[in-house]
């Protein structure tokens, strides 16, 4: 589909949401007007509806009564061993709402044993948060990334494409800068500036790659 | 003499069902199984090819739902919930099992009949209803990860765009972006197939 930089040219959750009845009045009859004027654009749309018309015709074969019969036992069978209201109170309550024997011992026994399990694997495994400190696993490049869409509030967050900054960026020299007054900030950290008059053009401030390369305890 | 047959009991709520199987009752599992068995493994199954990892994952589903019920808090229907955990177990079983569908769609093409346009005209002509699922399933392992839940969950389990994007946790806009792309990829592959 060619892309046309008209105000009116429609976007392609536009033109899904046309297909889709997701429109409202006044988006539709743009999206019409703009189909109207584009009609070779129009017969591919119209291809995408045939597409979903195909698709609603051929639904996956359902499995037989008996594969139904027996993943629904499973299902009873896998909640009645976990902690769950089938499992933990060791009976269900049939029509007839006499309740079957108790089996809760059993029930109790595995839960504890689950509990134990799980209090090792928390002890034994850092919390997902604590990754401070931790060098990072890169598992993309921007290359093998092919972007969609962006939502409007994220357009701001997204960088695309390869870092253009390589090495640390210099914001001002000693020449640019006059030292009044210096803080810590909230980690207590006294910034370090630079002040070295013999070499004016001097980075004194710089802006690391990265964010901050100290952190806080 | 006129038969008079007493009115179907209206259907309980979702939130009904949950509280009987909260409080134990056997038969209110029974009820959500068959209320939604069908779409969760349709979502299943789109996602991983065959019927018995389907089934999987539909166990997996349901149980972890049903196990987990304190992680739901009722900002989406218990449908929406429940498919966003079928959904993450077949892409976890998926992951797991390996590209199996690849193998079996491998197979499928050397057997696959001509696809005519003409099928586009309407699709209950010329083509039987296998050798058009055979082709979508194809067309839709072409498609990224992503694209293909949204595609599916939009059309096999008929989840609104609001839902859709529930269960994926993305906008709508992203929902909407997703399908216009996923039929412009299907829509290429199955004209693609044609001209073979």
């Amino acid at each position: 589909m060619k892309r046309h930089r008209a105000c009116n040219t429609p976007t392609p959750s536009e033109l899904a949401a046309y297909l889709d009845g997701e429109n409202n009045g006044e988006e539709s009859a743009r999206v019409e007007e703009w189909l109207a004027q584009n009609p070779e654009l129009a017969a591919e749309l119209e291809a995408h509806e045939e597409v979903s018309r195909l698709y609603q015709s051929a639904p996956p074969p359902e499995p037989s009564a008996e594969a139904w019969d027996g993943l629904l036992a499973r299902i009873e069978t896998e909640l009645t061993t976990r902690s769950t209201p089938l499992g933990v109170f060791g009976h269900a309550v049939d029509r007839d709402d006499s309740p079957r024997p108790r089996r809760s011992w059993l029930a109790w026994t595995a839960a504890v044993a689950a509990g134990i399990l799980i209090a090792l694997a928390y002890v034994g495994n850092p919390r997902p948060r604590d990754l401070a400190g931790r060098d990072s696993l890169p598992v993309a490049s921007d290359d093998d990334v092919n972007i969609l869409s962006v939502h409007g509030q994220d357009i701001a967050m997204l960088v695309v494409g390869a870092v253009p900054l390589q090495e640390p960026l210099a914001l001002a020299t000693a020449h640019d800068v006059t030292v009044e007054n210096v803080q810590p900030d909230s980690d207590g950290m006294m910034p370090q500036i630079g002040t070295n008059s013999a070499d004016a053009s001097s980075p004194m401030i710089v802006a690391p790659i990265g964010g901050n390369s100290e952190k806080a305890p | 003499m006129a038969v008079l047959t007493a009115p179907a009991p209206p259907a309980q709520s979702d939130e009904h069902l949950l509280a009987r199987f909260t409080a134990g009752e056997r038969e209110a599992l029974e009820e959500l199984f068959q209320r939604y068995r069908v779409t969760a493994f349709r979502v299943a199954f789109r996602l991983l090819g065959q019927e018995a990892d389907a089934l999987d994952a539909v166990q997996d589903g349901f149980v972890k739902a049903l196990t987990h019920l304190q992680g739901f808090r009722r900002q989406s229907s218990f449908k929406t919930w429940l498919l966003r955990v079928v959904s993450n177990a077949a892409l976890d079983l998926g992951r797991k099992r390996g590209r199996r569908e690849l193998l079996r769609l491998q197979g499928a093409s050397a057997g696959f009949r001509p696809f005519h346009a003409s099928t586009f005209q309407d699709p209950t002509l010329g083509l039987e209803r296998e050798d058009s699922r055979q082709l979508l399933d194809e067309a839709l392992a072409t498609l990224p990860p992503a694209q293909r839940q949204t595609f599916m969950l939009h059309s096999d389990a008929e989840l609104s765009y609001r839902e859709v994007a529930s269960v994926m946790g993305i906008s709508i806009g992203t929902v909407m972006s997703r399908l216009f792309y996923a039929r412009q990829k299907l829509r290429a592959y199955i004209a693609n197939r044609d001209r073979q």
